[in-house]
């Protein structure tokens, strides 16, 4: 789905305030059709660049460039182009979900003639027509910020800015969300996913960008991470329970690191490769133990994530 | 200027204010204390009074201008005061509604935006600053002249029912001045003075307290008038009215060149 053709260029990106240095430099670029992950702690520099890609901020060094426009001399045009939600839905709880669209159509430049159906189409799409007339002050959080989702595509934006967007939700709201991002990528807009949320990014992103204190770590796909960093996989061998303690002893004496998982007869050899496992069921069978499974379990997002932290805290 | 973008934001901001008890409570209270009590009020004190009139207000008479003086003469004592009340000494005193209106809807419309965390979404669309600036201006000053303007006459009519007076002397050219003039000069003046402290201030009821203080002027000048200092005529009212225009002019510009999106963001 994705081009070639970047429609975020994210040039040595610099922005201070004060004396806090939010963001320290950062490049990176979203292709067309994409939907990248912008990952990292609270106070990583996410919604800084969010904001700095809108033209909401001005850079304190380095560019931005976004469909080709630089956001601080052409942000009309940009933001005419772009649909944005923000951890919070920023909606007016006085006001009903179909005056709310209503005005955002109007401050979106949609005609006037395809308003009404637009509203309509979004609020049966995203399932909140039957409650369109109601304030939004009456909706959970999940409503909300699906009505924020709606309003964001309004004017049927090419790139999509969400900042955090489950981050206040309970997980059944945050899943259909997630469901409702996974169908903008299946329409092919391109997407710039700030959040903390590391299985959200792995089942959602096709790329991801890690931020820690203002600078990017790494970006690249999250099994790829995984390999170029080294993140090793964990090895799940299910044997007969009572022979577990012999089990853990044959592994330890060939310098492996095992342990026992609450669940009887399951074992977690740490630090593995694909290569080395058929010499462990060897060993285990061989010592009479029998082995009932194993699986290897391919470093996740959270692996990646947490080996990249350690690394930054030693340094 | 994108009109429709304009009018998006002055059609938001009125749903949300006629659907704000904080915001419409004072609304709808002063008009009615202002516009309606008050002449009843001045109009009953009058008739009150009337067999002794207030040696206090023999000097505010003697200062109406020669022609208002000969007609008032031919009233009765207690149409005499409650015509000195209404149409001079309290007239400036009805610019406190246009201006509390302006302030409460400006602030809920800047301050409490931010507060409510909905300002951002707004910055996130393609509306310029000058349009979001206008609309902003014009969702708060549009109610607050329209409800002086109509509040002055209905304050006119129950003047003139209560009082048996008309024209001239109720409405007096001054209080007339202070009406068409003076109420858009005092919205204006209050939403710019709402912009500049919005700009330093964060939250709603921070920039309602320290908006509050633009009434001081307008008390002081009924308080001047009351001890015989002056008494507004037509040439005070029209000068009031021209500095009033001026330093609203200054402090909306001033506040117009605050209104960036960045400056926005970083109280938010």
């Amino acid at each position: 789905m994705a081009t070639d053709t970047p429609v975020i260029v994210v040039d040595r990106l610099e922005r201070r305030f004060g004396q806090t240095v939010a963001l320290a430099g950062i490049s990176f670029q979203v292709a067309a059709g994409e939907i990248v992950g912008l990952l990292g702690h609270n106070g990583a520099g996410k919604t800084t660049t969010i904001r700095l890609v809108l033209g909401l901020l001005a850079p304190h060094g380095g560019t931005v460039r976004v469909f080709g426009f630089e956001p601080m001399v052409d942000g009309e045009r940009i933001r005419q182009r772009t649909g944005v939600v923000g951890e919070s839905p920023g909606l007016d709880e006085r006001l009903t979900a179909r005056e709310l669209l209503q005005v955002f159509a109007d401050l979106y430049d949609v005609p006037r003639a395809v308003q009404a159906q637009r509203i309509a189409a979004l609020l049966e799409q995203f399932g909140l027509a039957e409650v369109a007339d109601r304030r939004v002050a009456t909706y959970s959080a999940g409503m909300r910020q699906r009505l924020a989702l709606a309003r964001c595509l309004l004017h049927d934006p090419e790139l999509l800015l969400l900042d955090e967007p489950t981050a206040t939700l309970d997980p059944v709201a945050a899943h259909h969300v997630r469901e409702l991002i996974a169908e903008r990528r299946r329409e092919g807009r391109t997407i710039l996913l700030a959040t903390h949320n590391l299985d959200e990014a792995e089942r959602l992103c096709d790329r991801v960008v890690i931020l820690e204190r203002g600078r990017v770590l790494v970006e690249g796909h999250p099994q790829e991470l995984a390999a170029a960093l080294g993140v090793p996989a964990q090895l799940a061998v299910e044997v007969e329970p009572e022979l577990m303690d012999i089990a853990i002893d044959v592994l330890t004496r060939r310098n492996l690191a095992a342990w026992a998982e609450p669940e009887p007869g399951r074992i977690i050899v740490e630090r593995m490769t694909r290569r080395q496992v058929p010499d462990v069921v060897a060993a285990l069978v061989g010592a009479g133990v029998p082995v009932y499974g194993v699986m290897l379990r391919t470093p996740s997002l959270e692996d990646v994530y947490l080996a990249l932290h350690q690394r930054t805290e030693r340094r | 200027m994108h009109w429709q973008r304009v009018r998006a934001i002055v059609r938001k901001d009125l749903t949300a204010v006629r659907r704000s008890r904080p915001v419409l409570v004072p609304l709808v209270v002063l008009p009615l204390i202002f516009f309606v009590a008050m002449p009843v009020g001045f109009a009953l004190m009058g008739r009150f009074l009337g067999e002794a009139p207030d040696s206090e207000l023999e000097p505010l008479i003697r200062a109406l201008p020669p022609s208002d003086r000969a007609q008032l003469e031919r009233l009765e004592p207690g149409q005499q005061i409650a015509v000195v009340l209404l149409s001079y000494q309290f007239a400036p005193l009805m610019l406190i509604v246009p201006l509390a209106v302006a302030t409460a809807i400006a602030a809920d419309s800047l301050a409490g935006e931010r507060e409510r965390r909905t300002l951002e979404a707004l910055l996130a669309t393609p509306i310029r600053d000058e349009e979001l600036f206008f609309g902003k201006v014009l969702a708060a000053a549009l109610p607050a002249i329209a409800i002086g303007w109509l509040g002055t006459f209905v304050e006119v009519l129950v003047a003139i029912a209560v009082t048996g007076v008309g024209p001239p002397l109720l409405p007096s050219v001054p209080l007339l001045i202070l009406a068409l003039l003076g109420v858009p000069g005092v919205a204006f003046l209050g939403l710019g003075a709402v912009v500049l402290i919005s700009a330093r201030v964060r939250g709603f009821q921070e920039v309602m307290q320290l908006s509050g203080l633009l009434a001081m002027p307008l008390i002081g000048v009924m308080v001047a008038q009351a001890s015989g200092l002056f008494l507004i005529d037509w040439r005070l009212a029209l000068l009031g009215c021209v500095v009033v225009w001026a330093a609203a002019f200054g402090i909306l510009r001033a506040g117009r060149r605050l209104f960036q999106r960045e400056a926005l963001l970083r109280l938010g």
